[in-house]
């Protein structure tokens, strides 16, 4: 065995007790919380912020100049306050006393070009900001926004993590597309620093001129892991405190292993949303589309087969939004009798027939949400219960094989955000739309597409409100097309000293305030 | 083959034929005895399967989720409440009918694309053996990943993948057994008396051919077995709610700690499966070639 000279003993135990004395070390040294371990599914690519910023959002690098949070309505984060005077003019307001992390402050003039940069360069921005739209530094804290139309979206749109993240527009600029010397650059205004990206883990150190406070944790490494599985074990095998999107089905076993626990959130915004196919099969038929609306069972979906895993689909929307509904109802007999109007008549194995044809519909699901097997498992018993038969068809990169004619599918299962950070317009003119990009079913109202154009510029919340009260009513009574499965619930597992870690809501995973249970 | 060695060791000799006492000498091959009497078990089992399952395959019961083997649900259930004796019974249809298939498909077309080859001119055969060196270059697991690239994912999409990666070998054999039988003394005398070509094909070229076949086809179906399986385990190969043995496998990963008899049950029977046809093919190779035993 080796043995340390005592000369070198003394040096190494001289340089520890230095090094506890020494003022501003990471908050491990001063007996506080180790660094968080995250591992997650998706790897962060680059420091390219135009195309993977949204991920530092996420993880507590970066931050918006608003916040959706789990009451459905948008928050001031960066902001002091946004108002909105006149119709088509926006006020911004920012904080005080705000720096990025490299020490530059967080002005009008540093959040207009942070903006500006956004919209030459990120194709989300350029997609979510109307034509015409002018941001103008009116002051050292104030920004205005003058649109030609009104802009009620603004607030989602700030709030969004893929549109305008507050960064150093400048520093990113000198580095051309070289977004490797972005590591340690301090763009960012959030609590934790980039120090180390490569294509296994990002790994971040506070920043103590954070504009809250001091963090709470010295740094977090995310590690990279694809498989659901790998991630729970890193977490049962203590490499990791957090894992992220675990699948509902390993619930029982994450529940009865000692030192994990499977943590659910709060109500989510989006679901696992059907989405019905117009252009071909049974379902041109507005009769079987409610009859599948009302055969489907959602309160079993979220309490028996996910075991409250998910929430209950009431409407379109989570119920925590202002404007949700209340008109989903599991009604088997309703389903039957639509379908005996329609002329499908039970046969002898209990499948409808009409004409010797049977009532079969295909389920298109993908092997990327693995939750969606037990979905559509339960939804083709439901099915069956009021005679129609379904089968499960697998596509690998679901979007484009659903806009692709010649695959064969009647009803879509999709993972998808009917209101993400609280923004409608982007969801209904993308899905809805006759020219949507994903209006998957040949979907064609003519209601529809007059109320999603006017609520473009509805400012007034009473007259939003009843629009989009309307769409729902259309997608459940008059012309079924897109309805919700269940709504989300976040989700992760944890070990025992992040045991009272609630999963971000809209994807807020870390705060300045995230750390251990005491 | 998939997921194995192509195991030209293992081939009978071309022109190697059945004894005439075939079904005296596998059951006197210790290995055949077993191997035959394990396949018809399994056989057995998928054939009877929708009449001995106790439950719908496909049926959720979310009142009994994960419960333990016992009376009722002899296997347990899964995390849908499914019956998992029935899931295996219906499963194995899909697993070792999936598997014949396959093989019978190979065979198939090794047969015609190897006599073809034997059989007609220079000019086709250097074309069509071409063919099979480019195939056979290939590793059949990546032609399998990218005929299902090219297909998508599915069962059936699953078997034409594993017969597109797997027919080139047999291809081969057959040509070099049928090139040996054409040649063979008692083929060129049956021409030189006049009997038709049809007639010599059948009696002299068709036997040689078939014989080995049937016995790489015999070694192959393990390995088939085990394919589909890993493909299903992948999610390439059966679609939900449908059973096979390598979809359980993968359905069970997130609970084999609390529920270890979901892994093992659909492990224990591809196992088996993969056994049984290893056991009754080397038994077919060693009657086939006496001289390989010593």
């Amino acid at each position: 065995m080796t043995t340390i000279p005592l000369s070198r003993r003394w040096l190494l135990a001289a340089a520890a007790a230095l090094a506890l004395t020494v003022p501003g070390l990471p908050a491990r040294a001063e007996g506080a919380h180790p660094p968080l371990r995250i591992v997650t599914s998706f790897a962060i690519d680059s420091m390219n912020p135009w195309e993977d910023g949204f991920w530092m959002q996420e993880f507590g690098q970066a931050e918006l100049l608003m916040q959706f949070r789990e009451d459905g309505r948008h928050h001031p984060w960066l902001l002091q306050s946004l108002a909105n005077p006149e119709p088509t003019r926006w006020v911004m307001t920012l904080r005080e006393g705000i720096t990025f992390q490299n020490g530059r402050p967080v002005d009008a003039a540093a959040v207009v070009a942070a903006i500006e940069a956004a919209r030459k360069h990120s194709a989300s921005a350029q997609g979510a900001v109307p034509e015409g739209a002018v941001f103008t530094a009116t002051g050292a804290l104030e920004i205005t926004v003058t649109t030609p139309a009104p802009w009620p979206e603004l607030p989602g749109v700030l709030a969004d993590e893929s549109v305008f993240l507050i960064l150093d527009a400048e520093a990113v600029e000198a580095v051309g597309e070289d977004w490797a010397q972005l590591v340690g650059a301090g763009i960012y205004t959030g609590p934790y620093a980039v120090t180390a990206l490569d294509d296994r883990r990002m790994e971040a150190t506070a920043f103590p001129g954070y504009w809250q406070g001091r963090p709470a944790l010295p740094g977090l490494t995310v590690s990279f892991v694809p498989d659901a599985n790998a991630r729970i074990l890193a977490v049962q095998n203590d490499e990791a405190d957090i894992a992220l999107y675990p699948p509902l089905a390993a619930r029982p076993q994450v529940e009865a292993t000692p030192g994990m626990h499977f943590n659910i959130g709060a109500l989510g915004t989006g679901g696992f949303t059907g989405f019905m196919n117009l252009r071909q099969g049974p379902l041109a038929d507005v009769r079987l589309r409610k009859a599948v609306l009302r055969a489907v069972d959602y309160r079993e979906i979220a309490e028996d087969v996910f075991r409250g895993g998910l929430a209950q689909a009431t409407s379109l929307y989570a119920a925590n939004l202002p404007f949700a509904l209340e008109n989903y109802r599991t009604d088997p007999d309703e389903a039957a009798r639509l379908l005996d109007e329609a002329g499908w008549t039970p046969g002898a194995d209990g499948i409808r027939r009409k004409d010797g044809q049977r009532l079969t519909l295909i389920l298109a699901i993908y092997p990327q949400q693995p939750d969606l097997v037990p979905l559509s498992t339960a939804v083709q018993a439901q099915l069956a219960r009021v005679g129609i038969e379904a089968q499960v068809v697998s596509f690998d990169g679901i979007n484009q094989a659903l806009m692709e004619p010649s695959n064969r599918w009647d009803i879509a299962m999709v993972s998808s955000g009917a209101a993400g950070w609280g923004r409608v317009q982007g969801f209904l003119e993308t899905y809805l739309l006759p020219d949507g990009q994903r209006n998957y079913g040949g979907f064609d109202n003519a209601e529809v597409a007059g109320l999603v154009t006017e609520l473009a510029t509805a400012i007034d919340p009473a007259r939003r409100t009843a629009i989009l009260h309307r769409i729902q009513e259309i997608l459940w009574d008059d012309d079924p097309y897109a309805f919700s499965f269940n709504i989300h619930k976040g989700r992760v597992v944890v070990n025992d000293r992040y045991a009272c870690y609630a999963p971000g809501f809209a994807l807020y995973h870390v705060s300045w305030q995230t750390a251990p249970c005491e | 083959m998939i997921g194995l060695s192509r195991r030209a060791a293992t081939a009978p000799r071309p022109g190697a034929m059945p004894p005439t006492d075939f079904p005296a000498a596998l059951l006197r091959h210790p290995s055949g005895r077993w191997g035959l009497a394990l396949c018809l078990l399994l056989l057995g089992a998928a054939a009877a399967g929708p009449w001995l399952a106790p439950h719908p395959p496909n049926l959720p019961d979310y009142a009994a989720t994960l419960r333990p083997p016992g009376p009722g649900h002899w296997l347990g259930t899964d995390a849908m409440g499914r019956d998992q004796l029935s899931r295996l019974l219906d499963g194995a249809r899909r697993s070792l009918g999936g598997a014949a298939a396959v093989t019978a498909a190979i065979t198939l077309v090794g047969l015609l694309v190897g006599s073809l080859a034997a059989l007609s001119g220079r000019w086709i055969d250097a074309a069509l053996m071409r063919l099979v060196d480019v195939v056979m270059a290939l590793p059949g697991l990546i032609v399998a990943f990218g005929v299902l690239g090219l297909l998508g994912p599915g069962y059936l999409n699953l078997l034409i993948a594993l017969a597109a990666a797997d027919w080139a070998y047999k291809a081969r054999i057959a040509r070099a057994c049928a090139l040996e039988a054409v040649r063979s003394p008692a083929a060129m005398v049956a021409r030189e008396i006049g009997v038709p070509e049809w007639r010599v094909l059948a009696q002299h070229v068709l036997p040689s051919v078939l014989w080995p076949l049937l016995v790489l086809a015999t070694l192959g179906l393990g390995g088939q077995i085990a394919a589909i399986s890993a493909f299903s385990f992948l999610g390439l190969g059966v679609q939900v709610p449908h059973a096979e043995w390598g979809a359980m496998l993968a359905e069970s990963r997130f609970h084999f700690q609390i529920a270890p008899w979901l892994l093992l049950a659909p492990a224990l029977c591809i196992f088996v499966a993969v056994l049984a046809s290893n056991l009754l093919g080397e038994a077919l190779r060693d009657i086939a070639t006496p001289e390989a035993r010593s």
